[in-house]
């Protein structure tokens, strides 16, 4: 199963990546030092820094995972040199072994790309004298964290993984002789990062008496008095259709979403502040939460998501928009026209994700034909069938085989 | 506010080629007429499988035969259409899964855009071809339906997942190999039934195969056979097909031999950092030949990749060959006297060799697995140096890995209890 972090998923966080002016200024400040005969290299001790605070901690039989990861401020502490920058992402992990048989951690579990300790170092060793590059190898060698667990032991340090935005998402996954296999998953928030969502008052957003409360029989009629277009910020123009509806708790969405793949939206972002979210409203007000996945090398899919005034047995309904956006001239990104394919997508994702507890196919809106469609983008046309995929998300892990489809409309063929 | 970021493929010399291209296109006046899927020749190389009432068939087409299907040059942009057909006699509609074939497939018509730089002239008819020509996603009883996933670029061997679900607990799975024309790959040229005499080969039992594996030379050699280098840490056992599919399922690719075509591959994507996943590898010697194999997994930029290399020992265990290797993991280049410029190599070479066990397992292509003796330890402050003077610390054993073209659950995995690695 894909999991969070793996192909598809590691081409991320661009903010991360060196800047070439930054590049710049650093290879001439390196060259300076070098003609002065090179950095030393002063990492500041492990327990000076503060970040195993946060911790979480997951066990199961004899087995006990911690888990942090250092911000970007932290790390640059922990390790003399700005990680983050050239993409890498430390993973702080302490594993104790309470049973009887040596256990394996599989760093690939974590991150398949993951940078051996040494290969951190060397990606750093500019600007510094032979003398700290020597220490900087030793030091990130034995500051990795250990591959085999003793019976009785306990053993912590670091996996050096691929930096991504936002929340770190990822499995643990532990191996022992007796052919028991652990995976405890991961949510971790990293500092300096706050989600967009996490600024928005959803218990303020309705006064109770606007909500709608349904159960599962009234649910597809109750759907029909919600929106099926955003607007723009004045209300009117019908833009794009909903083409996304989430049923589910706010905590299990944002799990399934993390599992599948999905990375948040920095509050007050470039994205989230991009004219195309300036452009989509509902219920008069811009998206609560901004989520995207990388797909190639330049384009990304985009999830918009709002909070309804609607409950389903105490669940909240959540309306959705999902587009492709892709590279145009000059590397502006321009909306894929297919609509339905970034709603596919988004199913997809979720289904191997293991994310999709229930789902299922709602005639909508009139259906766009593609002979009807403006296929450039310079208007931003789209075509659709004109369905909506109604999901059920799943907090916890679901088999790509017990997923329940509902009988609603059968989609026509595409 | 415009996200302004300068297309990846104006940088360096990959603009020159598709600018040509394309100026050569515009004097035509851009009459836009693929050929027919029907009469293309690269069906002929279709495979087919079967599982119940369901039957998928696959073909990957080649450079020129994309050009001719779609018209631009694809694969310069990183683009492999893989054309499919699924043909479902069941009782219900199945729901096709494109991301389970590759996780990165385009949109048919983000596939048409990126063959188009200017958005203001967007060639309808080419955008439409491309919509067209996408496949299905759901195929309802008693169908057949064909057309083309468009995946990233994989040269030499296409493999993939063809991933179908049916009504509950239902769900296909076709595994797919698919050569591509175009490279040119090294144990292509590879005689097997030729390398030993039939005479000279022998079967062991574990405990004769433990101790031939601990007397195999610590280290490859150079041409001449006198200063020893990188350390031969690992063992594979199986079939050539044994290890030809497992290591394909695991995201290794297959490596070119050196000709022109390849040099000059090699020579843009060193100096530009670009990925030629194919890139010819030095030869190093174990019984007094170059590797017969070569095998090589990318990440970012050719300076950062592992590769291995095998060698066929005249021992069979239960019937299976078994192959004597090295791997390391390059970590970037370096300056060196003997060879001007080399990859630089992770010393701990017991990480890379414990990083591809994972890798195969997690890729459900291993089903043993064990250490043995070999190597000779070399510690950490009393390293020893490779044939290019980098040095390596290692505990001195060999991983033995028994490959399997079938799949094998990572649960399934045996160990056996010859030595244990420890980390040093």
């Amino acid at each position: 199963m894909p999991l969070p972090g793996q192909a598809g998923d590691a081409v991320s966080a661009p903010e991360y990546r060196w800047r070439p002016f930054r590049r710049l200024v650093v290879a001439v400040t390196c060259f300076g030092l070098a003609a002065c005969g090179g950095n030393s290299f002063r990492p500041e001790p492990l327990e000076s820094v503060d970040f195993q605070s946060r911790a979480q901690t997951r066990s199961e039989g004899d087995l006990a995972v911690r888990a942090a990861v250092p911000g970007p401020d932290e790390t640059l502490r922990l390790f003399g040199v700005p990680l983050y920058e050239r993409g890498v992402q430390p993973v702080w992990l302490e594993v104790e072994n309470r049973g009887p048989v040596r256990v394996r951690l599989a760093p690939t579990g974590i991150d398949p790309d993951y940078f051996s300790p040494v290969e951190v170092a060397y990606i750093h060793r500019g600007g510094f004298s032979g003398q700290a590059r020597a220490a900087m190898e030793s030091y990130y060698h034995d500051a990795a964290m250990a591959r085999f667990i003793e019976p009785g032991g306990k053993e912590s340090g670091f996996v050096f993984t691929n930096a991504r935005l936002g929340t770190k998402a990822f499995n643990v996954d532990l191996f022992g002789a007796d052919k028991h296999d652990y995976s405890f998953t991961f949510f971790i928030d990293v500092p300096g990062f706050i989600p967009d969502h996490a600024e928005v008052d959803f218990a303020g957003l309705y006064t109770e008496d606007r909500i709608t409360d349904l159960d599962e029989a009234g649910l597809r009629a109750g759907l029909e008095n919600l929106p099926r277009f955003t607007t723009d910020a004045a209300g009117n123009a019908p833009s794009e259709p909903v083409n996304v509806i989430f049923i589910g708790h706010g905590s299990d969405l944002r799990a399934a979403l993390l599992r599948s793949g999905w990375q948040e939206t920095a509050a007050k972002s470039e994205l989230s502040e991009s004219p195309a979210s300036e452009s989509r409203y509902l219920f008069g007000r811009r998206a609560d939460a901004l989520l995207r996945k990388a797909r190639g090398k330049n384009d990304r899919n985009e999830l918009a998501i709002w909070l309804a005034p609607m409950r389903v047995d105490g669940r909240p309904v959540w309306l959705a928009q999902v587009i492709h956006r892709l590279p145009g001239l000059f590397g502006i990104l321009s909306q894929d026209p297919d609509i339905d394919e970034a709603q596919y997508y988004l199913l997809q994702s979720l289904w191997y994700g293991q994310s999709l507890a229930q789902m299922a196919w709602r005639a909508a809106v009139e259906p766009v034909p593609v002979s009807e469609s403006v296929l450039g983008f310079k208007y931003n046309g789209y075509f659709t069938l004109g369905y909506q995929l109604v999901i059920w998300p799943s907090g916890d892990p679901v088999s790509l085989l017990e997923v329940v489809r509902l009988r609603w409309d059968r989609v026509m063929k595409r | 506010m415009l996200q302004i970021r300068w297309p990846l493929h104006l940088t360096g010399v990959r603009v020159l080629g598709p600018c040509l291209v394309l100026l050569a296109l515009a004097g035509c006046a851009g009459d836009y007429s693929p050929a027919p899927v029907d009469q293309a020749a690269f069906l002929e190389r279709k495979q087919v499988q079967q599982d119940g009432a369901v039957t998928v068939a696959a073909a990957v087409p080649s450079a020129g035969e994309t050009r001719q299907l779609f018209g631009g040059s694809l694969y310069n942009r990183g683009v492999q259409p893989v054309w499919l057909e699924i043909e479902n006699r069941g009782a219900a509609s199945l729901t096709f899964l494109p991301l389970g074939l590759d996780a990165v497939y385009f949109t048919p018509i983000e596939a048409a855009v990126l063959q188009q730089r200017d958005p203001e002239k967007l060639n309808t008819k080419m955008n439409l071809h491309f919509f067209e020509s996408g496949m299905a996603v759901v195929v309802y009883p008693g169908e057949t339906r064909s057309g083309f996933v468009f995946t990233g670029l994989d040269e030499g061997t296409k493999a993939f997942n063809v991933d179908l679900v049916g009504q509950k607990d239902e769900h296909y799975r076709f595994t797919f190999f698919v050569p591509v024309p175009g490279l040119r790959i090294d144990h292509h040229n590879v005689d097997w039934d030729t390398l030993y005499a039939a005479d000279a080969w022998v079967d062991y039992s574990g405990a004769e195969l433990k101790r031939y594996l601990e007397t195999l030379p610590c280290c490859v050699s150079d041409r001449d056979s006198r200063d020893p280098g990188d350390p031969l840490n690992i063992v594979v056992i199986g079939d050539p097909a044994d290890v030809y599919y497992a290591f394909i399922r695991a995201g290794w690719d297959e490596t070119e031999t050196v000709y022109r075509g390849s040099a000059i591959k090699t020579a843009i994507s060193f100096l530009f950092g670009g990925a030629y996943r194919y890139s010819p590898v030095s030869s190093l010697y174990v019984f007094g030949r170059a590797q017969d194999v070569a095998l090589q997994k990318a990440r970012d930029t050719i300076h950062e990749r592992n590769h291995l290399r095998l060698w066929l020992t005249p021992v069979r265990y239960k019937g299976k060959p078994v192959w004597i290797g090295q791997i390391s993991r390059d970590i970037g280049v370096r300056f060196t006297t003997k060879t001007i410029v080399t990859h630089k190599i992770d010393p701990d070479v017991d990480e890379t060799r414990e990083f591809l066990l994972e890798n195969l397992a997690y890729a459900q292509s291993l089903a043993r697995f064990g250490y043995v003796a070999g190597v000779g330890p070399a510690a950490i402050d009393d390293p020893r140096g490779n044939l290019t003077g980098d040095p390596y610390f290692t505990d001195g054993y060999r991983v033995v890995l028994w490959v399997s073209s079938q799949p094998v659950d990572i649960a399934e995995i045996e160990l056996i209890p010859w030595a244990t690695a420890d980390e040093d």
